[in-house]
């Protein structure tokens, strides 16, 4: 061994790239806040961009900022845009900048219905009187990748009375309770077949909802368990007052984070990417009379 | 042995033939010595930690042919100033796995630290903390280059990670115009 004569050569570093789980170790410390940086550090190369649209990194991002899902916006039902929801960006990035804005704010014609796990549910706003609608018209609007999906219109034979909406994932499905002059009706609309299902009716014979309507029950039920949850259908409960609402919808409670996206899918993984950091970690929902939070 | 003596971090006067001392010597790529304390050692890097329990320490200098002088200079130092600093048991590493245990913000003087480090130096840290499983400092480390990469755009990153860009024109365009948002520039 002998020790070289030239040994004070210059290192020549020009820094060489880092192994990836080092990357991994250092961006899954981005705040969820400027999620925005993961998507451009995405863009560096396309490791990366594989590396973050994992579900490996997912689960550990998501571990490692448990309960940080941060305020994205919040959709208004606004009157000066006719009753149509517009999405209102939240200041959340003190520096300015890494905030989430949609491509479009605006959903014209549509207003707010429902919003879950990063897809809102938009109802066509009436430009009738709505106590005579025999139609129901919805679509599906993903805010984050500015996809929109027109679901087929829901038609009944005779005046809807009274309905209401939501969106639930894994899987994506979105159901439809409601009640005209005879019946109570379920719908479910199926995103594979671009269709909706009846899925149960019945007659509301008296101001108790019944409970022989299949795949209706009243909320009183005994707390269902996580399994039970996922295939059970609408539970429409009753207000305090006298009348009958189909206001409450808890079949994503127990989804927990991963959704799988089975509506038309024509990018890459991007918005996977995306989807597991921003919209899976919460985009969620509270009804709040006219407006529905995004987390 | 005739190497260079390790910016005075190896003493002439240490005695080789004490089997019980209290410190390690560590060998860089280049050949320096550097002397650290085996508890100082053992507790920050469970490589160490490994290799003292097996025995597998040189009293002539542990050979760590993957980390340059400069950069193991620094991990001896970041261990003798953990040694000095108050010593908190929240920061030695549980049993929790790294990635997923609740990141403790730098103390003031792991944030003077790293803040001191040239871009190389942090870079060539961060490599030798993740070779020695030393936790903390890849927390610290880690830390310092993710807020580095704050408002920084796709070039950018490149280039502060010395990566090349394999995406198409097409597919950057596109992505960028999907998602518009995350390229706005404040």
């Amino acid at each position: 061994m002998d020790a070289p004569p030239l040994a004070a050569a210059p290192p020549l570093r020009v820094s060489p790239e880092l192994p990836l789980e080092i990357v991994e170790d250092i961006f899954i410390r981005v705040p969820p806040e400027d999620c925005a940086l993961l998507l451009r550090a995405g863009l560096a190369c396309k490791t990366w961009g594989r590396l973050f649209a994992s579900r490996g990194f997912s689960r550990r991002y998501r571990q490692r900022h448990r309960g940080a899902a941060p305020l994205l916006g919040f959709l208004a039902n606004l009157a000066d845009t006719g009753g149509a929801a517009r999405f209102v960006p939240a200041a959340i990035s003190s520096g300015g900048g890494g905030g989430f804005r949609p491509f479009r704010a605006d959903s014209h014609g549509y207003r707010a219905h429902d919003a879950r796990h990063g897809r809102v549910l938009l109802s066509r706003v009436s430009t009738t009187n709505t106590t005579s609608a025999q139609s129901i018209f919805l679509a599906v609007w993903v805010p984050i990748t500015g996809d929109t999906w027109r679901l087929p219109p829901l038609l009944r034979h005779r005046p809807v009375r009274s309905w209401n909406a939501a969106v639930i994932c894994d899987p994506f499905r979105v159901v439809v309770v409601g009640m005209d002059t005879r019946e109570l009706f379920v719908y479910t609309y199926v995103p594979e077949a671009h269709a909706w299902f009846p899925l149960a009716a019945g007659k509301p014979v008296s101001d108790q909802l019944d409970a022989d309507v299949a795949g209706v029950r009243l909320r009183r039920t005994p707390p269902r368990s996580p399994e039970s949850a996922k295939s059970s259908i609408g539970r429409p409960f009753r207000h305090g007052n006298k009348r009958r609402c189909f206001h409450k919808w808890e079949q994503c409670s127990a989804c927990g984070s991963s959704c799988t996206i089975t509506g038309p899918s024509r990018r890459g993984s991007f918005n996977k990417c995306l989807r597991n950091h921003v919209e899976d970690s919460n985009i969620e929902h509270t009804r709040n009379r006219h407006t529905d939070i995004v987390r | 042995m005739e190497v260079d003596k390790g910016k005075g971090e190896a003493e002439e006067t240490r005695k080789v033939a004490e089997a019980d001392r209290d410190t390690v010597t560590l060998k860089s790529s280049d050949g320096k010595l550097f002397e650290v304390s085996k508890e100082a050692a053992a507790r920050l890097s469970t490589v160490l930690a490994g290799m003292i329990a097996g025995g597998s320490i040189d009293d002539n200098g542990t050979d760590l042919k993957q980390i340059g002088s400069e950069a193991l200079e620094n991990v001896v130092d970041y261990c003798n100033k953990h040694a000095n600093s108050i010593p908190s048991a929240a920061l030695i590493s549980s049993s929790i796995s790294f990635n997923t245990a609740p990141f403790k913000e730098p103390e003031e003087w792991e944030r003077k630290f790293v803040d001191r480090l040239s871009h190389d130096a942090l870079f060539d840290l961060v490599e030798a903390a993740n070779f020695l499983g030393m936790e903390r400092l890849l927390d610290v480390t880690c830390h310092k280059i993710s807020e580095m990469m704050k408002g920084k755009s796709p070039d950018q990153i490149r280039e502060v990670f010395n990566i090349k860009n394999d995406y198409t024109k097409e597919e950057l365009e596109e992505i960028r115009q999907e998602l518009a948002w995350a390229f706005y520039d404040d």
